[in-house]
């Protein structure tokens, strides 16, 4: 009958309203939510100029593209009659006891730690089982849909006033890394809350909308605060650009680094969940980034978080969200690393220009025995400064260095001798201060050997490397003393000079004075935690007694040295590069392994460690 | 509190935002000209309905919903800002200024979240009054935002007397 056919059909229009009611909620809840599921990342701008979506327009509601994630979601939600139940989860990243599970952790502090944020329950519930007559369905529906679009707005104004939209603001306006994470569970059931989350946990049900045969109810309980999650995102120095420094790219062409395709993306940040496609086997636990990460858990990128459900134990329905959730976030992580500084915050310095150099003092004595400040190389050297190559290709001449950890006396943002070189990271002293084990060692050793604290006109700089091979990785910088008065000053002749290979001799003569610098590998210094003393000692002594070099401009030893030297200081091995200049003759020795690292398609970073020995004739 | 309510939701329409700025800049400017002195803004929504009146059609506005908001601004002794009257933090005498201030913006805030729950609870409650939604773009429905001078002491009153006089709004149903 025809009467019959038009209940059939209001109420199909009803089945569709309320269909699209449960993904317009959807979308609404974890767009204020979750940022990995914008379509444009963080930012979440809408793109105001792109034609809105018809689907987009149910409600008088336009949100923008409902991401896929939730059409799946909708779609596999299998009854419009069971309820829809959002929980917002935080996740965070906390230390673990037990030592295994750090690998498995963004930010190697141990293990993360899921806490329900809110509860949203969206459902219809069905109330009556008998049909309403025609004209009262029509009318029905029409008015479950304009009651509908306030009840919505309502629900949108409501998730920008919870307290956990300050937490979702926190994770889109940062720029870097945080040690939180907003993730989503959609599901038809619920686990119930713990006692102890009861008691925070505080309700508000809005009124629900009459619907044919039922009704439509949004309820939600969140916590009323927040506090207790210490959900700051770290707050770093601005990241200071030196725009030119002893040894970069743009003074000395001969050095420039075939730049990796992500600028300075390689950082020294091994994002866990996503590996480059030629990750090299420097992406190891004991690496730089694992021990960055665990002293300030604040810089690794969001992309690196694994997924929540991998590594949640709560037995979910199959609404569980899918891992393309994440794909967003990974993408985004690409895009951060390759633009933001502060990534480098904890990192050594690196950079795929030529390496910096420690100029002065006597840089292996000192870091045994003090816990000194990162020098900084002086602009003195401003025509000749090599450029590092900057994360942003298309500039440069931007620095990717990170400032002076903020122990160092000598750290003046405003210096004009921090231009050059690379400044140590300031967390590097906060590592030595923090927990350590033994693959952080790497980070001490390394970052003591970069410093000279008693010089005052030592400079230095350390570098990363993670372009292309590089055969070396300089760069230069200049100090105020000659080289010589710096070498009457050591016991022994030692590292951190780096000059060209192929540059002129009065090039390199002006630059070889007084200018030190140093790389160094996390590999060579990874097992010298306990004999970083004899190991430098040895190395040294072999200097000295090493037969002289040669007077070519440039060549390279042969490997028995190379083995020599790997038993003398660990994982140090690789070529020699020696060439006169004037009366001084210079070894540069660098490990092969870093060749590997400095590939552009690599994004992990590593560290290069250069000795330079000078000697008088 | 006008710009510390746009704070808190956005509609994301430019136009809107647009002219709520500029209304809040007015709002400012008369708050700052009349201080110690209640002032109120208004919001009120309405509905264009055509009227024959004496031949001639005249398009009256029949008002469904308004909303008034009061602002009360107290001079502070030290500090050129304004608070509202909600605020009454108990500060100790020993607190300095700025920790008092910081104190007194965090009651205000505290208690603005809880008057926007109050609102969108309110609104929630009452929805069959609301017309149907003339399909507007960006914003849909027509409103508008006054701010009535002093002299409109019984400026409710009067709008009040004018919406018994059209008769009730277009209900939903």
């Amino acid at each position: 009958m025809d009467l019959q056919g038009n209940v059939q059909v209001e109420y199909g229009r009803f089945e569709q309203i309320l269909s699209q009611f449960l993904s317009k909620s959807l979308h609404i809840i974890l767009d204020s939510r979750v940022p990995s599921i914008r379509p444009f990342g963080r930012s979440g701008d809408l793109l105001l100029s792109a034609p809105v979506k018809k689907s987009d327009k149910w409600f008088n509601l336009v949100l923008g593209d409902r991401p896929a994630a939730i059409d799946n979601l909708n779609f596999c939600h299998r009854s419009l009659v069971e309820p829809m139940i959002i929980d917002i989860v935080l996740v965070q990243e906390v230390p673990d006891s037990s030592y295994e599970h750090r690998p498995t952790t963004t930010l190697g502090l141990g293990k993360y730690v899921e806490t329900v944020l809110e509860r949203w329950v969206v459902q219809y519930e069905y109330i009556s089982t008998v049909f309403p007559e025609v004209g009262e369905s029509s009318a029905s529906y029409k008015k479950t849909y304009k009651k509908s679009i306030i009840l919505l707005r309502s629900l949108y104004s409501m998730m920008r006033l919870l307290p956990a939209y300050r937490a979702f603001r926190k994770l889109c306006l940062s720029t870097q890394a945080s040690d939180f994470d907003i993730n989503y569970k959609v599901s038809s059931f619920s686990i119930p809350y713990s006692r102890e989350e009861e008691e925070v946990m505080k309700q508000y049900n809005f009124l629900p909308i009459d619907a044919p045969q039922g009704r439509l109810s949004i309820s939600v309980t969140y916590r009323a605060s927040l506090s207790d999650f210490n959900l700051e995102t770290s707050t770093t120095f601005p990241p200071q650009i030196i725009t030119d420094y002893v040894g970069s790219p743009a003074t000395d062409p001969f050095r420039a680094f075939p730049s990796s395709e992500k600028g300075v993306g390689a950082i020294s940040f091994p994002l866990r969940g996503e590996q480059s496609p030629s990750s090299t086997p420097f992406h190891r636990p004991h690496s730089w980034t694992c021990g960055l990460h665990r002293i300030s858990p604040l810089t690794q990128p969001r992309g690196g978080s694994p997924p929540v459900h991998r590594t949640s134990t709560m037995p979910y329905d199959y609404l569980s969200p899918p891992t393309n959730t994440y794909g967003p976030r990974y993408q985004n992580s690409t895009n951060h690393r390759t633009t933001s500084f502060d990534e480098y915050q904890l990192s050594p310095p690196f950079s795929p220009s030529p390496p910096t150099y420690f100029s002065g003092g006597n840089p292996l004595k000192t870091r045994m025995h003090s816990e000194t400040a990162p020098m900084s190389i002086p602009r003195s050297m401003m025509g000749r400064s090599p450029r590092y190559l900057s994360p942003n290709l298309s500039d440069p001449n931007r620095n990717s260095l990170p400032p002076f950890s903020p122990r160092s006396t000598k750290y003046d943002p405003s210096s004009q001798d921090s231009a050059s070189g690379i400044r140590l990271s300031r967390k590097s002293d906060s590592f030595r201060a923090g927990e350590m084990n033994s693959g952080m060692t790497n980070h001490c050793s390394s970052q003591k050997v970069l410093r000279d604290s008693k010089d005052d006109s030592g400079r230095f700089s350390g570098l990363l490397s993670s372009s292309s091979s590089p055969r070396i990785g300089f760069s230069r910088s200049s100090s105020r003393l000659s080289f010589q008065d710096d070498l009457d000053d050591f016991d022994y002749s030692c590292p951190f000079i780096v000059d060209d290979v192929d540059t002129s001799d009065s090039h390199a003569s002006q630059n070889l004075d007084g200018k030190k610098g140093s790389e160094f590998t996390s590999q060579t210094f990874s097992s010298a935690k306990k004999s970083q003393d004899a190991a430098v000692g040895a190395l040294v002594h072999m200097l000295r007694t090493a037969p002289p070099l040669r007077q070519d401009s440039s060549c390279y030893s042969s490997p028995s040295s190379k083995t020599e030297l790997e038993g003398e200081v660990g994982a140090a091995s690789g070529f020699f590069m020696s060439r006169k200049r004037s009366s001084y003759k210079e070894m540069i020795f660098f490990s092969p392994k870093a060749e590997l690292g400095w590939s552009a398609k690599n994004p992990n970073s590593l560290l290069v460690g250069v000795i330079f020995v000078r000697k008088h004739n | 509190m006008m710009f510390k309510l746009k704070q808190y939701v956005q509609c994301g329409d430019v136009e809107l935002e647009k002219k709520i700025d500029e209304k809040i800049d007015q709002f400012i400017d008369r708050v700052e000209k009349h201080p110690n002195k209640k002032n109120q803004i208004c919001l009120s929504f309405y509905e264009e309905k055509k009227q024959a009146v004496w031949f001639t059609n005249r398009v009256e506005r029949l008002y469904w919903e308004q909303w008034y908001i009061n602002l009360n601004v107290v001079q502070q002794p030290k500090s050129h800002s304004g608070k509202s009257h909600y605020s009454k933090v108990v500060v100790d005498p020993g607190e300095s200024a700025l920790e008092e201030r910081s104190h007194r913006r965090a009651a205000l805030e505290a208690s603005l979240r809880e008057v926007l729950f109050q609102i969108i609870k309110f609104v929630n409650e009452k929805k069959d009054h609301v017309p149907p939604i003339p399909n507007l773009e960006g914003v849909s429905f027509l409103y508008e935002i006054t701010i009535p001078s002093s002299s409109d002491s019984a400026f409710g009153m009067d709008m009040f007397k004018r919406m018994l006089q059209t008769g009730h709004p277009t209900m939903l149903s």
